[in-house]
């Protein structure tokens, strides 16, 4: 599959996720996956953050942590959505959500084995790497569903999908 | 009494139109917080009588999960007359055990 480009209009994605509550907070409550459609995304702008996995080095430390810090940057373009996107599970997407301390503004989303990102040509085969197949690091901009700009990384480390990549797109 | 499940949507909407006051604890069979307030939740039901006690398995009926708009578990509520007085979310067993002699209160 090739990778989407500028210009085309998203496939149709469900992704599962545990939405945020305070009552999260101290580790009190177990949340419940419920399904997202990227059918809910019409009509808004979209910032889209894809890492290989939940707590690996690079998404953990460098990767999605200046989308945080720069949370307010983002709101002031006028982004209604952020979303980080990785195959691992609803649980461990919240775990690592509640990790890094994303609570309401960054929602965690589960794409199951991959399969929306392969649908835009941006999965990736990191079973020699022990994870297995992941989605590709990457980032994306989405007008409406419409892709206004996707960084795919080529190398190791961040540059084109970064936050500063995209607000600079923005 | 001793804890029971309920069954169906029907049992749970019978449990909860009883007219006694009755606390429900929603849980699931993954859910280690669920599974660390249970033991309190069963002996404080022993310091309830007139007090029914009932525990609903969300994955076996979303229906109802989505009707109460269950968001995280556990969840304990009282209810009485069909309607919702008290909630306590999560492995809180003070809250827990406050929700509980409320619901013995509306027994008197």
């Amino acid at each position: 599959m090739s990778v989407i480009k500028e210009g085309e209009t998203i496939p149709e994605g469900t992704f599962k996720y545990v939405p945020w509550s305070d009552a999260l907070e101290d580790n009190l409550v177990c949340g419940i996956p419920v399904e997202l459609s990227s059918n809910e995304w019409k009509g808004k702008k979209v910032v889209i953050v894809s890492v290989p996995g939940a707590f690996t080095p690079t998404c953990h430390t460098k990767h999605l942590p200046p989308f945080l810090e720069k949370y307010e940057e983002f709101k002031a373009k006028g982004v209604d959505v952020i979303a980080v996107l990785a195959a691992n599970d609803p649980f461990v997407m919240s775990g690592w959500a509640r990790f890094e301390g994303l609570k309401d503004k960054i929602i965690a989303l589960s794409d199951n084995g991959a399969q929306w990102s392969k649908k835009i040509g941006l999965d990736k085969d990191l079973t020699a790497n022990g994870l297995g197949i992941r989605t590709n690091r990457y980032a994306s901009i989405l007008e409406d569903n419409v892709v206004k700009y996707i960084g795919v990384e080529t190398a190791p480390g961040v540059s084109v999908s970064g936050a500063d990549a995209v607000l600079a797109a923005l | 009494m001793p804890i029971n499940t309920i069954n169906s949507s029907e049992e749970f909407k019978r449990i909860i139109n009883s007219g006694k006051p009755v606390v429900i604890d929603f849980f699931a069979a993954w859910c280690n917080n669920c599974r660390i307030t249970y033991p309190f939740f069963e002996e404080f039901s022993k310091d309830a009588p007139g007090v029914d006690f009932w525990k609903l398995d969300i994955d076996d009926h979303p229906d109802v999960s989505k009707e109460i708009d269950i968001k995280s578990l556990p969840t304990f509520i009282f209810f009485r007359s069909g309607a919702k007085v008290g909630e306590v979310l999560g492995a809180d067993p003070a809250g827990l055990h406050g929700l509980i002699q409320t619901a013995k209160k509306a027994t008197a």
